[in-house]
């Protein structure tokens, strides 16, 4: 898995691509962390080749910090089989799920 | 020659112990006098053959072959020593009174660890000894942390056993629950200990409840935990926080005792209930898609909706659906890990081929078509250990 962070407009955004999983969960958690004041972070999933139970778990747990802090947590580009994991496991009730960073920004600004 | 004498044999263990193995008499006692003066306990062996017997014997810390030597000569003793397991790491130092290159390179490539003129100079005798010494004490202390190492993993590996065996006990004993149920299951942990769990319980004289349980990650503490919500799950415990079976209170409290853990670990959960004077299966889940009810004329329907993990929302409500069950349907619940079985091309076997392999296997009892879906899901995968725990448990229902 590879993670990146840039900014953009007023959000910070979290490229990752390629697997997350088990064994790739620390890069997810301390990318995480070095973003911890930002108000709105997008994760941006258009990269991502496969997720499991444990990057499930941690999306769960990133999306109960962000709303215990009051800041805004979206998620955006996945597809295919992760766009279908995320969905049986609920993910968009806990992380709005949008097409586009501009969605998520427009969403985030409303 | 028999001169595998002990120089001093009262000297401490503590004293480091050269093996000098030289066919020439004159040519060997000058040169045990010298390492004797540098304080070693030195044996001795007049050729080849007889030194590798001491050297299997005594482990010196540093051996000084000849090269030219009857029975066998010193290249062919290092070639002996690096093919036999438990001497292959001693230190060897070949020496002769031709040092061209080709001679040492053929030396080294034969097994020596250094090379020794015998017109060397006593300083260059005195560092060549001391760093032979140095590379056997290193080469010792790595050997005793690998033992101590090797020790502690097997502690270790007795003891996931142990727990393995405890996880195992949780599993209920395949066969008849009541005159109108039977029940069978498969499991393939992916590492000694599994994180899936699942269980039939009796709640009273007219219903039992089944679950089946996924613990999200691989390993220890993933086992531990699905190990005490099991534990949770037993009716005994189930009653001191509610009165009936019902899976959707049994979620909810479930869902309050296992919240999502700071590193994200969770669990899904499927929890079904089926009273046999109504015929009704009412079933819940929490995240966990592995349910089906194969009717007996073949027709399947997949026991699952939508709904958050245990432990993502405190206050997530759990829904109840109910089903009428009839004389011969089967109902099969399992983990993703069987249905998310990669090939080796990547592709999953998915949720279609798992049907059909079950409808294949309508006539078979339970017991022969489990052992079956794993075989098939198996030979998909190509190989027997699957990268996630693999279970299944079928219920039949004779009404």
């Amino acid at each position: 898995m590879q993670i990146a962070h840039r900014s953009y407009r007023t959000a910070d955004v979290i490229d990752i691509t390629g697997q997350f999983n088990f064994g790739t969960r620390k890069e997810f958690s301390a990318a995480i962390e070095k973003i911890k004041t930002s108000p709105h972070v997008i994760l941006n999933f258009k990269g991502v080749t496969f997720v499991d139970s444990a990057a499930i778990g941690l999306l769960a747990l990133a999306a109960q910090q962000f709303k215990s802090a009051n800041r805004t947590l979206s998620l955006v580009g996945a597809q295919g089989t992760v766009k279908q994991v995320l969905n049986l496991a609920h993910i968009e009730q806990m992380i709005p799920t949008f097409a586009s960073e501009d969605a998520a920004l427009s969403k985030a600004a409303a | 020659m028999n001169s595998d004498t002990l120089s001093k044999p009262a000297l401490s263990s503590a004293v480091a112990t050269v093996l000098l193995v030289d066919d020439e008499p004159v040519s060997r006692l000058s040169m045990a006098a010298r390492l004797k003066r540098m304080g070693l306990r030195v044996l001795e062996a007049g050729n080849g053959k007889e030194g590798l017997a001491i050297l299997r014997r005594e482990r010196p810390d540093l051996t000084i072959l000849d090269w030219v030597m009857p029975e066998m000569d010193g290249p062919t003793v290092c070639e002996q020593v690096r093919q036999d397991p438990d001497i292959l790491s001693s230190q060897l130092i070949l020496m002769t009174s031709h040092d061209q290159p080709e001679q040492i390179a053929e030396g080294l490539a034969r097994g020596a660890d250094d090379f020794l003129s015998k017109a060397a100079s006593k300083q260059e005798v005195l560092a060549r000894v001391q760093s032979g010494l140095r590379a056997a004490s290193l080469v010792r202390s790595i050997e005793s942390t690998r033992d101590e190492l090797r020790a502690k993993q097997g502690e270790l590996e007795g003891e996931l056993k142990s727990a393995a065996d405890y996880i195992q006990s949780l599993l209920p004993v395949a066969g008849e629950i009541t005159r109108d149920i039977r029940m069978s299951w498969s499991y393939r942990p992916s590492q000694a200990l599994g994180g899936d769990l699942f269980n039939v319980s009796h709640w009273d004289d007219q219903s039992v409840y089944f679950y089946i349980l996924d613990a999200s990650g691989h390993g220890v503490a993933p086992a531990l935990r699905a190990a005490s919500l099991s534990t949770f799950l037993r009716a005994d415990n189930l009653r001191h926080y509610m009165n009936s079976s019902d899976p959707a209170r049994m979620m909810t409290e479930a869902n309050r005792q296992y919240p999502l853990t700071e590193d994200g670990s969770y669990f899904t959960l499927w929890i079904g209930s089926f009273d046999r004077r109504t015929r009704q299966l009412r079933y819940t889940t929490a995240g966990h898609g592995g349910a089906l009810l194969q009717r007996q004329n073949g027709t399947v329907e997949w026991l699952t909706h939508t709904q958050l993990p245990l432990g993502f929302e405190a206050d997530t409500t759990y829904e109840i659906t109910t089903v009428l069950i009839a004389d011969g349907d089967r109902v099969l619940l399992m983990s993703d890990g069987i249905y998310e079985a990669p090939a080796p091309t990547g592709e999953l076997w998915g949720t279609t081929r798992l049907e059909t392999t079950f409808m294949a296997h309508r006539s078979a009892p339970l017991g022969e078509a489990l052992p079956a879906l794993m075989a098939e899901a198996e030979r998909w995968h190509g190989a027997p250990v699957f990268p996630d725990d693999a279970a299944l448990l079928g219920l039949e229902f004779r009404l």
